[in-house]
């Protein structure tokens, strides 16, 4: 990489971390998280299967 | 004069129907004409433009030998410990044909075009109405969206010849003596992790066996009349040296199990599947048919971006719209379709008794009526797992999620990365170093990944932008949960990889007070991975 996109690298990092460091920025983080907290449920419910449906029987 | 051993008949579905009765001894025309399967096995082999069958009269099938040994020779009635096999071809032959090809060099065009045009195989059983045993059929033809990772080669020999099926799995339909719908389902997901896993192959009797055997039921469990349940198919998986993992689906949840069977099929891991069936072609009046199981082979991607979902996380296996699955009441690689067309059912009783919609896929299964109108509410997921792959699904999940969103938090910039599509899918080192080794990675970084010792199994997250290769975040599937699991990140994109270093090496990262775990789990991977 030349060194004039290696500048633009850190000055575009530089302002991500400020912009991440303001309160904009953590309620910004705080709505991703919560977010992807509740996306992530089903997958975690999905593990904890019911003894009722471990039980059922395939009959057809 | 020895007996004729074999003959030569050009398809069709009356000249299958035909032979399949005359060859099981059991069974009238009418009564195979009646099942549901011929008409599906006619759809396959007019689409693979099959044009004869070679019926081989005395085959020994090793899972019907092991279920005849077991139960059918100490019934009163005599039943034949040999099958019949039909074999399927492109090309059209007559006997007489056939009789000189069979004494052709291997390497003779002739002798060439007649192997070419194999299409598979199926044992016929000498048994009363479930006839159809050990079948395997190639694939439909995979494109870049319809993919069955799980279909292998598969070999076959008829009279010396060696025949190979190109891409397939095995499917039986159920005898329902010793094997029910789940049995069915498990032998082929057996078929197929035994070649994945080295395990043993169990016939259909012996996984019955196996799944009951530690099972204090209320009723005999051979013959086979009441199925299995999904804890018992746990118990079978396990009696090959795998992992069972069940997962529990939510009706209404269908993006979750497009990404839960996508990570695992396409890692070769074939799933079965649990599902409702209703016969709706009475409207607003679906008649249940029962609880049934299946085997995922395969899926179809739509040529679209992954639908976003209430994260804007943009997901890869979202766009699956159809599904194929060894169904034994129909066929090997039959197709449910994910059409979006819900279906009316009441629920409750008394005074709550309403009226609600509920999800469900499109099947091929025949209703009453004739019509296709059979539905499929999906119930759950068992996936059989070689025991070091430890690390579940959900956990990687976690953490690409978090960091995409991450990701959406920063600044717009030309790189784009706030609309990333995401890949997330189980991997061998092995799968994983192919697609390093065809990619357009500079030669000194291939060979540095290709060289690098690496765990056997991996989760891999592969991020998009625009159908291109961004990055590639890998997990290790073999490790310990508290650890922070993240073995590597190739990066397709200097710029991006720049980035994303920066980030992962800066100081300010530890003043960020709300960055989500999954975030720091992969930025802490970044810095840390060469």
């Amino acid at each position: 990489m030349n060194s004039d996109s290696q500048t633009e690298a850190r000055r575009f990092v530089a302002k991500a971390m400020e912009r991440l460091k303001s309160a904009a920025g953590r309620k910004a983080l705080r709505e991703v998280n919560a977010r992807s907290r509740v996306a992530s449920e089903p997958f975690k419910r999905a593990r904890n299967i019911s003894s009722e449906k471990l039980n059922r029987r395939f009959t057809v | 004069m020895p007996k004729v051993a074999f003959d030569v008949r050009p398809y069709s579905l009356d000249t299958l129907i035909e032979l399949t009765a005359l060859l099981s001894g059991q069974n009238t025309p009418e009564e195979i004409r009646a099942k549901s399967q011929p008409s599906y096995f006619d759809d396959y082999f007019r689409h693979s433009d099959v044009k004869t069958i070679v019926i081989e009269k005395q085959y020994i099938d090793r899972d019907y030998l092991e279920d005849f040994a077991a139960y059918y020779v100490r019934c009163f009635e005599t039943y034949s410990r040999c099958c019949a096999r039909l074999h399927f071809f492109t090309s059209s032959f007559d006997k007489r044909k056939l009789g000189q090809i069979l004494v052709r060099p291997l390497d003779d065009p002739e002798m060439m075009a007649f192997t070419a045009g194999y299409c598979g195989f199926m044992v016929i059983k000498p048994l009363p109405r479930t006839v159809f045993g050990r079948t395997c059929l190639r694939t439909y033809p995979t494109t870049p969206s319809r993919q069955f990772p799980v279909a292998r080669a598969f070999p076959a020999n008829l009279f010396g010849i060696p025949l190979q099926v190109e891409s397939t799995l095995p499917f039986q339909e159920q005898d329902s003596v010793v094997s029910a719908c789940a049995t069915s389902a498990l032998w082929s997901v057996l078929q197929a992790t035994a070649r994945e896993f080295q395990h043993r192959l169990w016939a259909p009797i012996e996984i019955t066996q196996a799944a009951t055997e530690f099972s204090v039921t209320e009723s005999r469990m051979i013959p086979n009349r009441t199925g299995l349940s999904t804890a018992m198919m746990a118990d079978a998986i396990r009696s090959v040296g795998l992992e069972a993992l069940p997962l529990d689906i939510e009706a209404d949840d269908h993006d979750a199990l497009r990404a839960a069977l996508y990570a695992y099929v396409r890692a070769r891991i074939p799933v079965i599947m649990g599902v409702n069936l209703f016969d709706t072609c009475v409207r607003n009046k679906p008649r249940p048919i029962g609880a049934h199981a299946v085997a995922i082979t395969g899926f179809n991607v739509a040529d679209r971006r992954g639908r976003a979902s209430r994260t804007a996380f943009r997901q890869k296996a979202t766009c699956i719209d159809k599904i194929y699955v060894h169904d034994d009441q129909l066929g090997p690689f039959a197709k449910m379709t994910f059409d979006g067309i819900p279906f009316r059912a009441q629920a409750g009783t008394g005074k709550r008794r309403r009226e609600i919609s509920v999800p469900s896929l499109a099947t091929a299964w025949p209703s009453r009526d004739g019509s296709r109108r059979v539905r499929a509410v999906p119930d759950l997921l068992l996936v059989p797992l070689y025991h070091k792959i430890r690390i579940p699904y959900d956990d990687v999940f976690e953490a690409v999620i978090g960091f995409d969103g991450f990701l959406k938090t920063l600044p717009r910039s030309p790189e784009k990365l706030h609309v990333l599509e995401w890949d997330l899918h189980l991997s061998t080192v092995n799968d994983l170093k192919t697609d390093l080794q065809k990619s357009n990675l500079p030669a000194a970084v291939r060979v540095s990944w290709l060289t690098r010792s690496m765990p056997k199994f991996l989760w891999r997250a592969t991020a998009s932008r625009n159908a291109e290769q961004v990055f590639d975040i890998l997990f290790d599937a073999t490790g310990i949960h508290t650890s922070h699991g993240v073995h590597g990140v190739v990066f397709y994109q200097p710029a991006i990889q720049s980035i994303l270093k920066l980030i992962a090496a800066s100081p300010d990262l530890d003043q960020i007070a709300d960055l989500g775990e999954g975030a720091l789990r992969i930025l802490t991977g970044m810095a840390r991975t060469q």
